[in-house]
């Protein structure tokens, strides 16, 4: 599905998000070196979508950048219909908190946490009381099936668990944007199409779903690619089957 | 609750890097048990007094004023002066304390040499309310004959029997009956006392005869003998209460003048006598006064200790922020995550505040165990009977947990700025660089750390040294062998008796007498000169006999001590060198005294210099020796003590012949004796109090310095992560990758090390400058300290850099 054609002036009721021309750089020394450069993606509601590209495309950048982590140097970008380019780190941490979830390649739960515990973290800053947060995590453990390792500490689980524990962290307060970084870069296939079901499980539950990674199988697991190449946004397509 | 989240993670930390955390939870209670201990002292020094009731109403009296080129600044006042003072508006109870001498006080069981009886009107106990544990303190000294004991005087005249009713006989004569025990005074009071005698029986005696010595102090105001205190009604102010105190005692003082220099007008303008007041909290502290019953101390010493304490609190917070944030990296990903999920800096902020406080409080529970295993040793340190428990108490618990909690709130400062200002997607990528200016301040840190350990090692030593040098200096007594006997002045024909064994046992070299043997204060009275009547010089006087200055080993300069069979010795004394210079003995001959005033009938008072002795140090060589006059001892000026000394290497077993000596003749009396070297020794007590304080500070600043580096050297192998992989990669040796990785560490160390070479030199010269003598320090001095801190460096360099750099170039 192509999103192109809707009307300027109404995007902002259907896109999650929408960027325009953005670019962002990296200086060092004298050297500008340029990593995303006018960059124009609009992903709607409900879409569950794939950013590729091998290594050094900008899909990390871009990844900070929708994630509202960082800010670009250039364009604009509009998150739930909120242009966001511009606002100051305390303003972007409060549109993020209850609204994105996040999944890394290197699933990082807190170590000295137990599984509850890393699920319910998010919660803990959000306006959540005791009781309700109970209920949300016993309701995320037992949607990924969790129950049995609850009370163990990272370190005691395998990476799929760990991962899974991970997407039930950004997942426990239904957040309507979930971001995963190359979610499977660190299982083995098995464990990598484990965990792309389960996140076409949450875009299915109402979750727009973008997945960033190099992996050409992944992505077309979704139903749409964006594929970045040096910085630029060089194909946009929907997939047949998706 | 999100902050039992933080307390859990706090302690899943601490279990999972256990090495680290351990290590800052101990640099952190140490640092908390020295300035604990230290804040215990200064509450103790500066709580003097305190624990009598209404005790910021209760004053004493004190006199200044001049006489001839002597000022006199003394805590002691005239007797009549307590009578003057009840009668004074805004006084609501006056009383007065007259030390007694050293005395032989005899129970029907046991004699015993007192040094600490003292003679008090009837309102003693109501001033001063220590709690009775015998008696009753209504109308407790309403007898003249009545007298009240401390609990520890009861156990040594008594033992375990009670005390009340029984009769105590002093060797002056008087009989007292025990009508009270209270328990012994607290060590931190100004009073030390183990009798209170009702002063009425000696007063009584002396009004029915006025020829008995000292009969002419009832009435005379400046006769200065006795302590007076008030206590200030509710409505009375202090101010008011000395105005009309001076205004009384000018006119008394004067008319005293004019009777005793026998003037009819106005007395000369350089003699005058008044009076001031000082709350008795300010007596330890404040006191400038002479003739104090007990030490004084220096308050600035107290501002210095708390400053030191606060200090080390300053240096234990700097450290412990150090050591949480040297490996930071480790919890990059923590925070990181916290951030990513919605994680504001403000409750990032109360998290790593939360954390350092619940350290601080950890931390304060073994400082609390740490401050009662080292209060033994800190005590004897100090030299002061403190204890733990006056201090814990409300409200100064509130005041411990507020300190603690300060010290976690400002040790947990820069954790908190410092983790919550992170970008959370370099923090959780690893792309976080450890800024240059981290290590600069922790260069900074531990180069200062550096810094104040040498002064301190370089301070302690020097304070040693100069300890050493000043015991060695010549004092102009012979203290290797010789003791002083205390006797008390009673029953001549015993310590006949004594002497006589004693000198028949071979063992002896020379015996004699004295009043005051060195480190006692001797009484100082005026003279005039016999050839300039308008002159009037304030002397120590010593009633010695002939045998004292050979039993003392003093070494003569003119002339020569009287013969004990002279005729005419009684008009003969002994000058010292000062004393000599100050009369001006050398220049015009000057050899005879004359004593000023207050003689009574038949009493010597012109007397011819027989002979000169080199100053003899009676209160060690740091103060210049006072001008002395050695007179015969008479019947009405008995010698007190017995000097012995014993031919060489007899010593010990001319002690024992002491003992068997004193155990035959006297067997109902403890003996007390004391070594001269002893006393020499304590002479410089205070110095080498604050040589072995210095020395503790060193010992701490050493451990600290050691926390500093650590974390110095741990953040430097992280500053340099990136080469030290990649150099490891290269194969570069173990010893080639820590000496780069350290290279920053090192800088600073030495750069300290440097730096302190100067200012502690500086330090230890200014300090003996205050010295009337002291000894040239050497460069091994400064020797000592460096090598100290060179090896402690290289200890940290290897084990923490190098476990460090272990880890670094295998991840």
């Amino acid at each position: 599905m192509s999103v192109s054609g809707h009307k300027m002036y109404d995007f902002e009721q259907f896109y999650m998000i929408h960027t325009r021309d953005l670019v962002k750089g990296y200086r060092s020394q004298e050297v500008q070196t340029p990593v995303l450069i006018n960059v124009n993606i609009d992903i709607g509601e409900g879409e569950y979508v794939a950013i590729a590209g091998p290594s050094g495309s900008g899909k990390s950048t871009l990844f900070d950048i929708m994630g509202l982590l960082d800010q670009p140097d250039e364009g604009e970008i509009f998150f739930m219909g909120r242009e966001v380019s511009t606002l100051d780190d305390k303003h972007r941490m409060k549109l993020r908190r209850g609204r994105i979830g996040y999944v890394f390649r290197q699933f990082n739960l807190v170590d000295e946490l137990t599984v509850v515990e890393n699920i319910e973290l998010p919660l803990l800053y959000m306006d959540i009381s005791r009781r309700s947060r109970k209920e949300m995590v016993e309701k995320s453990l037992h949607r990924f099936k969790l129950e049995h390792i609850r009370k163990s500490f990272p370190r005691q689980l395998t990476g799929l668990q760990q991962q899974i524990t991970a997407l039930a962290r950004a997942t426990v307060y239904n957040p309507p944007l979930l971001l995963a970084d190359e979610p499977t870069g660190n299982l083995n296939s098995t464990g990598g199409n484990e965990i792309l079901e389960l996140l076409s499980e949450v875009n299915e539950s109402g979750t727009t779903v973008v997945v960033f990674t190099n992996s050409v199988s992944d992505a077309q697991k979704t139903q749409r690619i964006i594929q970045l190449f040096d910085g630029h946004v060089v194909t946009d397509m929907a997939q047949k089957g998706n | 609750m999100r902050f039992l989240n933080f307390i859990k993670t706090f302690f899943r930390t601490i279990i999972l890097h256990s090495g680290f955390s351990l290590l800052t939870l101990l640099g952190l209670s140490i640092g908390m048990a020295m300035s604990l201990l230290v804040l215990i002292y200064v509450y103790y020094e500066s709580n003097y007094d305190r624990h009598w009731s209404d005790s910021s109403q209760i004053y004493r009296v004190y006199s200044y004023g001049e006489i001839g080129e002597e000022k006199i600044r003394s805590a002691v006042t005239p007797l009549p002066l307590c009578e003057a003072l009840q009668k004074l508006d805004g006084v609501s109870l006056a009383t007065n304390l007259v030390p007694g001498n050293r005395k032989l006080v005899s129970s029907a069981y046991i004699q015993s040499l007192e040094s600490y009886f003292y003679y008090a009107d009837a309102h003693f106990f109501e001033v001063f309310d220590l709690p009775f544990l015998l008696g009753e303190r209504e109308g407790v000294l309403n007898d003249s004959n009545s007298v009240v004991i401390t609990f520890s005087a009861a156990q040594r005249l008594f033992g375990q029997r009670n005390p009340l009713g029984e009769k105590l006989t002093l060797e002056n004569g008087l009989e007292y009956v025990v009508t009270g025990m209270v328990e012994d005074v607290p060590a931190n009071s100004h009073l030390k006392f183990d009798f209170v005698g009702n002063w009425l029986q000696v007063e009584g005696g002396m009004r029915k005869d006025p020829t008995l010595p000292h009969a002419g102090m009832l009435d005379n105001w400046l006769y200065l003998n006795s302590y007076t205190y008030f206590k200030l009604s509710e409505t009375g102010a202090s101010s008011e209460v000395l105005k009309q105190l001076s205004l009384e005692a000018v006119q008394k003082v004067n008319a005293q003048i004019a009777a005793s220099f026998r003037l009819t007008d106005q007395a000369p303008g350089n003699i005058y006598l008044n009076f001031g007041i000082q709350p008795i909290h300010d007596i330890h502290l404040y006191s400038e006064v002479e003739n104090e019953m007990g030490t004084v101390a220096n308050p600035v010493y107290i501002m210095i200790f708390t400053a030191i304490a606060f200090f080390i609190l300053l240096i234990t917070a700097i450290n412990f922020m150090n050591l949480t944030t040297a490996k930071a990296s480790r919890r990059y990903k923590e925070v990181a995550v916290r951030k990513y999920f919605g994680a504001g800096r403000r409750f990032l902020v109360y998290q790593f505040l939360t954390e350092a406080v619940v350290y601080s409080f950890i931390a304060l529970f073994v400082a609390l165990v740490l401050v009662e295993l080292l209060m033994p040793g800190f005590n004897l340190m100090f030299g002061i009977e403190m204890t733990s428990t006056g201090f814990i108490q409300q409200p100064d618990t509130i005041w411990i947990l507020v300190i603690t909690m300060l010290l976690g709130v400002l040790s947990g400062s820069y954790p908190a700025m410092f983790f919550s200002g992170l970008k959370p997607h370099l923090a959780i990528n690893g792309a976080m660089k450890v800024k240059k200016w981290g290590v600069v301040i922790r260069g900074v840190l531990v180069s200062s750390q550096v810094v104040l350990s040498i002064c301190l090692i370089v301070l302690s030593i020097g304070m040693y040294a100069q300890l050493r040098f000043l015991e060695e200096a010549p004092h102009g007594f012979e203290e290797e062998d010789a003791i002083a006997l205390e006797w008390g002045a009673m029953d001549r024909d015993g310590l006949q008796k004594i002497r006589e064994a004693l000198e028949i046992s071979g063992l002896v070299k020379a015996v004699g007498l004295a009043e005051y043997v060195p480190g006692d204060d001797p009484s100082v009275i005026s003279f005039r000169q016999s050839g300039d009547s308008s002159q009037v010089v304030l002397l120590a006087v010593n009633y010695v006999d002939a045998g004292y200055f050979e039993a003392v080993g003093a070494e003569f300069v003119d002339g020569e001590v009287w013969a004990e069979n002279d005729g005419l010795k009684a008009s003969k004394v002994v000058l010292n060198a000062s004393a000599a210079r100050f009369l001006g003995y050398y220049e015009n001959k000057q050899q005879a005294l004359e004593l000023v005033g207050g003689r009574s009938a038949g009493e010597t008072y012109f007397f011819n210099v027989a002979g000169v002795v080199k100053d003899m140090a009676f209160a060690g060589v740091k103060e210049a020796a006072r001008p002395m006059v050695f007179l015969p001892e008479t019947s009405s000026n008995r010698a007190e003590h017995m000097i012995i000394s014993f031919d060489t290497h007899a010593f010990e077993q001319g002690v024992e012949e002491v003992h068997r000596v004193w155990s035959r003749e006297v067997p109902d009396r403890a003996i007390k004796l004391k070594a001269l070297s002893e006393i020499k020794s304590g002479f410089y007590s205070e110095e080498r109090r604050f040589a072995n304080i210095a020395a503790m500070f060193s010992v701490l600043a050493i451990i600290l310095t050691v926390f500093g580096k650590i974390g110095m050297a741990a953040f430097v192998v992280q500053y340099h992560q990136k080469n030290i992989f990649i150099r490891s990669i290269l194969a570069a040796p173990f010893f080639r990758l820590l000496a780069y990785g350290l290279r920053g560490y090192w800088m600073y160390v030495l750069f300290g090390m440097a730096l302190a070479l100067p200012l502690s030199s500086f330090l230890l010269h200014l300090w003996l400058s205050g010295f009337k003598v002291a000894f040239t320090p050497g460069w091994i001095i400064y020797l000592y300290p460096v090598l100290i801190l060179l090896f402690t460096s290289i200890v940290v360099a290897y084990l923490t850099g190098g476990r460090e750099i272990k880890k670094e170039a295998h991840s």
